[in-house]
């Protein structure tokens, strides 16, 4: 006996001894088992792309999974001074809205392109939360192609999510306004604000959005949205809170009601009146950027023309379905039959199911009307409800085995549950304060499962401090087993909010390494050295430059005069996978510009003070890197110094 | 899985056990433990992986107490002094652990910090609440003095805080916080406040006068970093 209380007592101390060295318990992984899954060895690729939107640095942000590297930005509603997104010549007007030129957007959440509920991983699609847009990235390039501006909506937040077959991207509006920007009184918001629900098409070949017809909805707040799938593919599923219709202090206002609503759009059916001619056709001005990759410039046009389908009128394609105090997430399950909405105050998740809803419909099982539009009753739309499943669920995500992942922010967790029974099966603790969650492919038919990763909204205390302000902290969990697993924590920049991940082989093989010079059509390129020159229009002056390792050509340039706009237009001549050039002038008031191979870009610059100015190249593309510089002198404005320019002795006059 | 913590006091010591990896865990704290001192020791001793009975315990603790010190002692050489590891003793295993000694307390260290809320800390403690309420919120917390749970018979106050009743003491406990932050001079007569557990408050207001529910008054309000604590004389019990 004794014995037994020795050897007990011994393994008491060491316990102690090991969790006294854990500042955090158990909330560190178990560390061998965690380092061999998440460990992604020197020279190897990791498993998935994960695609991360941004929250306020307005782009998206490209991690591998499961290591958690970070391996690139890509640069969609915010300007990115490292490679020179909005601020070079070309890439400006993807910032056009018809606000002006707007250097920053808030942006929430993403969608990887599908054909049949399954990721085609073709584009990437990413809302701006503050002034309504959707932006399209080629996810061979992995650069942004397109933003639409989306007219009468006032911050875009439930956005922007698909139809199975990318028939259709969605822009819920999260603030309703007046029609017409109309100057009306805040507090008749009941009376004059309305919400705008916008579906954008898709070009099934070129991915080119165009906004097909917008919902009119009551006034309220449009959150999150997904697309039916399967047997409901035909319909999207909007949550709206503040069925109060409340115009102040939303924190207590916006939470009378006992039930907010799922709108379920038989988007289907709106098609038809569409095509039908039905609806109404208004006007409004909205900038439509689209960047070419032959041109490697991008335009502004400048739409009008809005189609308005009013659910009160037109009938049969919009019900709601009461829903537990002010959901948030409205996720739709991989066999399209259920949707699980998250009232995020709510104790309790409610699961509509897609056949009773059907069933209702036809049943006429209504519970009056809300604004015109018929609300569908509770129980008769009801799956169940997920009993105590934890504090202030958000999110839901899917694996392939019928069980759904849900964010719970205020119990800081994520908790297990599955569809049909809607049994809590297991919970893990996140740290902290978990917004949104992804499974790869959790939004999909067959999601790829194998992890769930949490993005969290408070990081304290689980990274080295820096300051007040903290990156944000994200943990990976295998859920390859019956019980979640932390098995990795990674800090992400930005503010992620939904994110989603395509398995590497969809995308590694088709990504583009370099552009080709001979397709290039850009209006200033030099296709070659012997390309290059320096024209004068009046006080433009137009550098057709070039550069290659390791030297600008040309790379002195005098002639310029006080005054003067000087275009640099720099074509990097290189054929060669990663060697991109950059290029900056001293006293540059915009951001430098990088060139990748085969690309041309420009930055402007005024000459506003006489003498003979450096410039250089900013990436460190060889070994003669640091000698790749040059001069351009700026004489006083009547100067009779000529237009001259080279490299090396071949000065042109 | 998240430590649970389980306390005894034997001789004067009291012994808190963290529930770890499949361990009970045991550091010795001399004192008294001012919030859990309304737990029965009966309640809390269900020892179960190595079956170490507390009279086993009786007898070796002075010598574990010490080769305890020892280890703590020198095991982590990089750590504060091992009487001030132990954090503090209403912690969860999430944020509420999270060491910080510059920011504004929440409404939970509030709670914690009041000599008149014992009873309330440790229900919020049995029912696993800690580090929700150390969480962003932001919230507003009705907190029932110790005198108002006294008002409640003995037997219900005890059965709640039994690990079975655990949701019934959550639910109650739930129905204490509204998501937002509800100062009284928000409370507008016929308001209801839906609560965490989706059951609502009723606010009464009549020329200043603030009753919820009929009958409870509010005694002061603490501002707290993710929100607010309305300090008041009774527990509110959410309709059936």
């Amino acid at each position: 006996m004794k014995k037994i209380l020795l050897f007990t007592g011994a393994l008491l101390l060491v316990v102690a001894a090991l969790y006294q060295c854990k500042t955090k318990g158990a909330a560190t992984a178990s560390a061998t088992d965690a380092a061999e899954k998440a460990y992604v060895a020197p020279g190897t690729y990791d498993e998935f792309y994960n695609f991360v939107s941004g929250g306020f640095n307005g782009n998206i942000s490209v991690y591998g999974l499961p290591s958690g590297r970070l391996l690139r930005i890509i640069p969609a509603f915010s300007v990115f001074p490292e490679n020179g997104y909005g601020y070079s010549e070309e890439t400006k007007a993807m910032l056009n809205t018809s606000y002006g030129w707007l250097p920053w957007d808030d942006q929430h959440h993403i969608s990887i392109s599908e054909t049949d509920g399954l990721q085609d991983a073709r584009w990437l699609f990413g809302n701006a939360n503050n002034t309504p847009r959707i932006a399209r990235v080629d996810l061979s390039t992995f650069r942004t192609v397109e933003i639409l501006e989306i007219p009468n909506a006032g911050g875009n937040h439930s956005s922007p999510f698909i139809t199975e077959n990318t028939e259709y991207v969605v822009a819920g509006t999260r603030f309703s306004i007046p029609m017409e920007e109309k100057d009306v009184a805040i507090d008749s918001y009941k009376e004059n604000f309305k919400g705008t629900l916008s579906f954008v098409s898709v070009d099934p070949q070129s991915g080119r959005m165009k906004l097909a017809f917008q919902v009119l909805m009551p006034g309220m707040d449009f959150d999150l949205a997904r697309g039916g799938r399967g047997p409901s593919k035909d319909w999207m599923f909007f949550s709206c809170y503040n069925s109060e219709q409340a115009n102040t202090l939303l924190e207590v206002n916006a939470s009378q009601n006992d039930k907010d609503f799922i709108t379920a759009i038989n988007w289907r059916k709106a098609e038809e009146y569409m095509k039908a001619g039905k609806g109404r056709r208004s006007t409004s001005r909205y900038a439509h950027n689209t960047y070419s990759e032959e041109t490697h410039s991008a335009t502004t046009t400048w739409e009008t023309e809005v189609l308005t389908l009013d659910p009160t009128e037109l009938k049969d394609f919009v019900y709601l379905m009461p829903c537990p105090k002010s959901p948030h997430g409205c996720d739709v399950d991989p066999t399209g039959k259920y949707i699980a909405a998250s009232g995020k105050l709510a104790a309790v998740i409610p699961v509509f199911s897609f056949d009773k809803m059907l069933k209702a419909i036809e049943d006429r099982a209504f519970d009056g009307e809300y604004n015109g539009l018929p609300v569908l009753k509770y129980d008769a739309v009801l799956h169940g409800e997920v009993q105590k499943p934890g504090l202030g669920p958000l999110h839901t995500e899917f694996d392939a085995n019928g069980n759904a992942y849900t964010s719970m922010f205020v119990s800081s967790e994520i908790v297990k549950w599955n569809v049909e029974s809607l049994e809590v099966l297991d919970r893990v603790p996140t740290y902290y304060s978990i917004g949104h969650l992804c499974v790869p492919g959790g939004d999909t038919k067959k999601p790829w499962g194998k992890y769930v990763i949490a993005y969290n909204k408070i990081t304290k205390d689980r990274f080295l401090p820096t300051g007040p302000e903290l990156t944000q902290s994200a943990q990976l969990y295998d859920i390859s087993g019956d019980k979640m697993k932390l098995i990795l924590d990674f800090p992400t920049i930005g503010e992620p909010h939904y994110a989603n991940a395509v398995p590497a082989d969809m995308i590694k093989d088709k990504s583009v390494k370099i552009y080709k010079l001979e397709e290039n059509q850009h209006p200033y390129v030099a296709k070659g050295e012997k390309e290059t020159k320096v024209t004068r229009q009046g006080n433009q002056v137009h550098v057709y430059m070039t550069a290659i390792r390791s030297h600008l050509t040309p790379d002195n340039i005098e002639g310029v005069k006080l005054g003067d706009d000087v275009y640099f237009h720099v074509t990097n001549l290189e054929q060669d996978w990663d060697i991109p050039h950059g290029f900056t002038i001293r006293g540059s008031k915009t951001s430098e510009i990088l060139v990748m191979p085969g690309e041309t870009q420009t930055l402007y610059w005024k000459a506003e003070q006489l003498g003979v100015v450096p410039f250089y190249c900013t990436d460190f593309c060889s070994a003669l890197h640091q000698e790749m510089q040059g001069y351009i002198r700026v004489s006083p404005a009547g100067s009779n110094v000529p237009l001259k320019y080279g490299t090396g002795d071949d000065m042109v006059q | 899985m998240a430590p649970e913590t389980i306390w005894c006091n034997k001789k004067g010591y009291w012994f808190e056990g963290y529930w770890l990896e499949g361990y009970w865990l045991f550091t010795i704290r001399n004192g008294v433990n001012p919030l859990t001192s309304n737990l029965q020791t009966s309640d809390l001793l269900t020892l179960n992986l190595l079956t170490i009975k507390i009279e086993i315990m009786k007898r070796l603790y002075k010598i574990l107490m010490a080769l305890f010190a020892i280890v703590l002692a020198f095991s982590c050489t990089d750590s504060a002094p091992a009487s001030d590891k132990t954090v503090d003793a209403a912690a969860g295993p999430g944020q509420s652990a999270v060491q910080d000694d510059q920011s504004q307390k929440n409404v939970l260290q509030i709670a914690i910090g009041s000599p008149n809320h014992k009873t309330l800390v440790a229900a919020v403690q049995a029912a696993g609440l800690v580090d929700a309420l150390a969480n962003a919120g932001p919230f507003t917390v009705f907190a029932p003095t110790d005198e108002a749970f006294a008002k409640l018979p003995k037997e219900t106050l005890d059965n709640l805080m039994k690990p079975e009743n655990k949701n019934a003491l959550s639910d109650i406990l739930e129905y204490h916080v509204y998501v937002g932050v509800i100062k009284t001079d928000l409370m507008r007569d016929g308001q209801k406040l839906n609560q965490v557990n989706l059951k609502n408050v009723e606010v009464s207001n009549k020329d200043g006068k603030i009753l919820l529910n009929g009958s409870v008054n509010i005694l002061a309000s603490v501002p707290a970093s993710n929100g607010i604590v309305h300090v008041v004389d009774g527990v509110l019990l959410p309709p059936e």
